[in-house]
């Protein structure tokens, strides 16, 4: 490491914040859709994260984002995040994400080119471009990736590209869900004290471990992460605690605390940050215009027998599934994840009239797409569901 | 001798089978009403409580009291809005009841109550309980209320099927006219419109 680059380490040390803290308010969620030829549909869905600052450093944070799906095949998303803090940090981030919808062979291409840029006043601008490719295996409930890439620094004491390579693993059950992770990072550094330019080259190897559990509405979350190899600033380890609480159908609070990885490829140490949000979400797949459109989520029911019926749930971007109704007790039952965003649920359905709700990711419980409504009692709609007789 | 002897054994067949059903049911019924005292504040349980012995004095199905209480329950509502949503289903049960009449089964008043819940009048659950005198109304009312849910005024929802009552139709008639009305709706047709062109349409074709 050189001098140059441990006395601009000890600046944005003393510059960064320690802590920073923001309210996140979702402005604005919509998805659109429109259909062509049948079975092609396209979603679009987009929204904005803007908020203000509740802490010592004064933050204040805007992303917009971008969903869109073309057909079953490929998902585009795309998003953008910039804080602007007190202490003259100036954070800006990007994400152009291209994946399969629908997994070929067992297995779901992932394209991503993710780009993040860090202004101190004192120090300039830090960015790195990274670009790589993944491949999922296995389903929601029980899956791995790998993936390798490139990406390219602007700080002036590395000079080739830094080589990247992933490895995960993840599963679900029940309320829980554990995911691990390898990431890796090798790059070469010049020295800039020694004469000729010497350069060393730096290799991190990063693990890191994530569990999350909802009950009832509540997600809670803690991660953390150790760092094997090379010099880095800041601490080897990181994590946080992190939870969500749906208020309403479109109204969830967040909050985290965390402390997050350094990036030695840019001379960034590790920061702790902590945030306080509220989230405004949309409803998925709205039809607009007069043209019949194929919405995002959809519903299905399959008789098996004279009561027994298969419940079928199109929800592609969910982690977690629940339905609950008159038949269930009223507690909410896990669907099954199937295939191609379907999720299912065997019940006993007797002739008849039926009321239910659904939820994803432990949200507000919403009518079925696709079924009529009816007030609830509770300032809140339910699905009408009717088995009518042979 | 024998006749009379074997129909009066296969009345008692039922009546015991009948008995034991009711039986198993009723402690299901106390487990989960049971199951909803550590969820709910003591007197908010005490007034759902109240209201199951209640409607259970006077034979109305208390089981829809306490999936009542459970949908609050689950959906996190306060004590006192489960005690309103209780007690308002306990009034349109009883309302069903009496527009049905006498001899309404359990399914009947459930379905009753839904049909009101949606803006049926007593008045029109008793039309359609006329026009099917000594049948079973259950799938009419659910019928009914799947039409009212769709949009179709109470009015249209009744006449169209009346007119299907009063043709004798099966419950399985019923269904198929739901179906067809929903496939008109879906279709651009007018819910009123629909109802009554599809339930004349099933008249004339002697479909019931």
């Amino acid at each position: 490491m050189s001098r140059l680059a441990a006395a601009s380490l000890r600046t944005i040390r003393r510059r960064t914040p320690r802590v920073l803290a923001a309210v996140a308010v979702t402005l604005a969620g919509t998805a659109l859709g429109a259909q062509s030829r049948g079975t092609m549909h396209v979603d679009v869905a987009s929204g904005m994260l803007g908020g203000g600052g509740l802490a010592s450093d004064g933050a204040f944070a805007i992303a917009p984002m971008g969903r869109l799906t073309l057909g079953d095949a490929l998902v585009l998303h795309g998003d953008a995040a910039l804080t602007m803090a007190r202490s003259d940090l100036l954070r800006s981030r990007g994400t152009m994400r291209v994946s399969s919808a629908r997994p070929f062979a067992g297995m779901r291409p992932v394209f991503s080119l993710r780009g993040a840029q860090d202004r101190v006043a004192s120090f300039g601008p830090s960015a790195r471009v990274d670009a790589d490719v993944a491949l999922h295996l296995g389903s929601d409930r029980l899956g791995a990736y790998v993936g390798a890439g490139v990406a390219r620094s602007r700080h002036m004491t590395v000079v080739n590209a830094l080589r990247t390579t992933g490895a995960g693993v993840h599963a679900a059950g029940g309320p829980f869900r554990v995911r691990a992770g390898y990431d890796g990072n090798a790059f070469d550094v010049a020295d800039g004290t020694a004469r000729g330019g010497a350069i060393s080259r730096v290799q991190l190897h990063d693990v890191s471990v994530e569990a999350s559990f909802t009950h009832a509405r509540l997600s809670l979350g803690a991660f953390s992460g150790q760092r094997v190899g090379g010099h880095t600033p800041g601490d080897r380890s990181w994590g946080g605690l992190w939870a969500q609480l749906p208020l309403t159908s479109s109204i969830a609070l967040t909050a985290r605390h965390e402390t997050t990885p350094s990036d030695p490829s840019r001379h960034l140490p590790s920061q702790r940050l902590s945030s306080f949000g509220v989230r405004l979400l949309a409803g998925e797949g709205r039809s607009v215009g007069a043209a019949p459109l194929r919405p995002v989520t959809a519903f299905t029911l399959v008789s098996l027998d004279t009561l027994r019926r298969v419940i079928r749930l199109r929800a592609p971007f969910a982690r977690e599934v629940e339905v609950a109704g008159s038949f269930t007790g009223w507690s909410a039952t896990a669907m099954v994840p199937v295939r191609d965003g379907w999720w299912e649920l065997v019940v006993a359905l007797p002739v008849g009239l039926h009321q239910l709700n659904w939820r994803t990711d432990g949200g507000t419980w919403r009518v079925p797409p696709g079924l009529e409504a009816m007030r609830d009692d509770y300032d809140g709609t339910v699905g009408v569901l009717v088995i009518p007789p042979r | 001798m024998s006749d009379l002897v074997s129909r009066i054994g296969g009345r008692v067949v039922v009546a015991m089978l009948a008995m034991t059903v009711v039986a198993a049911v009723r402690p299901l019924r106390a487990q989960a009403l049971e199951a909803l005292r550590p969820r709910l504040d003591p007197a908010s349980y005490a007034a759902v409580a109240a209201a199951v012995d209640s409607a259970e004095s006077v034979g109305l199905p208390s089981a829809a009291l306490v999936s009542k209480a459970q949908e609050g329950v689950l959906k996190r509502a306060s004590g006192p809005q489960v005690v309103q949503a209780t007690r308002a289903l306990l009034g349109r049960l009883r309302t069903a009841s009496a527009a049905l009449g006498s001899g309404a089964n359990p399914a009947e008043i459930e379905a009753a109550a839904s049909a009101l819940r949606v803006g049926a009048t007593p008045a029109q659950l008793a039309q359609l309980r006329g026009v099917r005198s000594g049948r079973n109304v259950a799938v009419p009312l659910v019928v009914l209320t799947d039409l009212l849910a769709r949009g179709v005024p109470a009015d249209a929802a009744t006449r169209a099927l009346s007119l299907l009552g009063e043709a004798n139709a099966t419950d399985a008639a019923f269904g198929t006219l739901r179906a067809e009305i929903e496939r008109d709706i879906h279709g651009g047709v007018a819910p009123a419109a629909a109802a009554l062109a599809r339930s004349r349409a099933a008249v004339q074709q002697g479909r019931p």
